[in-house]
């Protein structure tokens, strides 16, 4: 433990070691398609270094598996004091239906204090390290970037800063102050509510949502809480707030929306629609 | 946010806030033989000296690492006193430095820039509390996009001098104002303990 500490940095110093690249992940398993992660550090603002998880599809042997014209991308920025490995159980469905999904692990767990770090994740899947195995994997034309609850304000940001092609938001909005710039968004938004969120309650999820320009899409999931859009929803629980469906729904739920949104805002197509949104049974659906 | 997560925040899970000035000067007293110093933050390892002139005065220096960020940083600086540490209650100091920075893995980033510091405090020399602020400049020039970097620090803690052993806690909340780019938010506690043969 104390030559991970101190010994590898004054090797690494003088032997030049580079930064986690990875040629290859572990691999996960199956889905539709096999998904594995990697690891990869990402230098920032020159004196911290970002962790980026990235989930792919992938064969058995941690390889990615390219698709002919690039992969689409997503960026998921993690919910303020929730730990980014809390949405990897989306990442990892999300890569198992073919997108490449990199979750920035913001060491405050508050975003919105880095914003840069979401940018840098995405130059992590545009312009990937040489010889990693993102070489070659995405199609930096077909990236989104998405977030929960504070992980949304900041994903709200990054979108507004360019170079993405859709945005979604988890029990969010975005930051009153980017009000006046709403209108630069050029994308298609997808603005995800939970119908039993006793944190970003439906009503001002909703209020955020109809600021958006269009086109953009609003679904409540009926009955999902503010802490099922991560791995575990025992703080609901802790805080007296029931849910009106139990975990499992809710993430299949959720991944279900998130993948319609992102198949049709990055597809050909490059917006939302009410039948391609329409996938959770008794979700309240309207795209405008 | 629960308390346990806001706590462990501030005590460390967010990035290094990078003291900028060598831990034995940045303190509000200037000591009159030499010492040497480990610092330790929830990102960073440091080990410095102090070494006294005439005068009240002390030259710092220090080197940093995060091996969790592979950066290395290399601090000097001069503290002068500015009140009289004749047994009285409070003290204060000012110092003025320049760090070096480099990346210790992966492509090469060097920054370099000076920095300025105010220490202050009262009590008995066995347990007291101390003030401290610092601001630098720092630029970036190698490596990655140019940057012009401000930290700013403000720091509270406790001193606590028996015998030989100076032991130090400074809690710091900073902002980093980046010039072109987001500002970056850094907090963390720092531990300093000195000895003084």
């Amino acid at each position: 433990m104390y030559a991970r500490f101190f010994l590898i940095p004054v090797l690494c110093a003088l032997a030049a070691c580079g930064l986690e690249a990875p040629a290859q992940g572990e691999y996960l398993g199956g889905g539709p398609l096999g998904v594995a992660r990697a690891r990869f550090e990402v230098r920032v603002r020159h004196v911290d270094l970002l962790p980026v998880d990235v989930f792919y599809p992938a064969q058995p042997d941690g390889t990615a598996v390219p698709a002919e014209g690039g992969r689409p991308g997503l960026v998921f920025i993690q919910g303020g004091a929730v730990d980014a490995a809390d949405y990897h159980w989306l990442a990892r469905r999300l890569a198992a239906r073919g997108l490449v999904v990199a979750v920035p692990d913001v060491r405050s767990q508050l975003a919105l204090f880095s914003v840069d770090d979401g940018a840098a994740a995405r130059a992590l899947l545009a312009e990937p390290p040489e010889g990693s195995l993102l070489e070659g994997l995405v199609d930096a034309g077909r990236l989104a970037v998405a977030g929960h609850s504070l992980g949304g304000v900041v994903a709200g940001k990054l979108a507004l800063g360019g170079g993405f092609r859709a945005l979604a938001i988890q029990a969010s909005y975005t930051d009153g102050a980017d009000d006046g710039r709403l209108g630069e968004l050029g994308m298609p938004v997808l603005s995800l509510a939970g119908g039993s969120d006793c944190s970003a309650r439906p009503e001002a999820v909703r209020k955020g949502f109809e600021k958006l320009p269009s086109p953009a899409a609003w679904v409540l999931l009926p009955g999902v809480t503010h802490f099922q859009f991560t791995a575990d929803d025992a703080t609901d629980r802790a805080r007296g707030c029931p849910a009106g469906t139990d975990l499992d729904s809710a993430h299949d739920a959720i991944e279900r929306v998130m993948a319609g949104f992102l198949g049709e805002a990055l597809g050909p197509a490059g917006r939302p629609t009410v039948d391609g949104l329409s996938v959770v049974a008794g979700a309240e659906v309207e795209v405008r | 946010m629960t308390r346990a997560a806001a706590v462990g925040m501030v005590l460390g899970m967010a990035g290094a806030a990078w003291a900028e000035l060598p831990s034995g000067v940045s303190s509000p007293r200037v000591e009159d033989r030499a010492a040497a110093y480990v610092a330790l933050s929830g990102r960073t390892v440091g080990a410095g000296a102090l070494l006294p002139t005439a005068g009240g005065e002390a030259w710092g220096l220090q080197a940093d690492v995060a091996p969790a960020d592979a950066f290395l940083q290399l601090s000097a600086a001069r503290t002068v006193r500015l009140l009289p540490d004749d047994g009285r209650v409070t003290r204060a100091t000012a110092q003025v430095g320049l760090d070096v920075l480099a990346t210790t893995r992966g492509p090469l980033s060097l920054g370099v820039g000076p920095s300025v510091g105010l220490a202050w405090g009262a009590g008995p020399s066995w347990l007291g509390g101390f003030g401290t602020l610092q601001a630098g400049a720092g630029i970036f020039p190698v490596g990655g996009a140019p940057l012009f970097r401000l930290p700013l620090r403000a720091g509270l803690g406790v001193q606590s001098r028996v015998g030989p052993v100076d032991a130090r806690l400074l809690l710091q909340l900073g902002l980093d104002v980046n010039v072109g780019q987001p500002a970056t938010a850094r907090t963390d506690a720092v531990l300093v303990l000195g000895f003084l043969p």
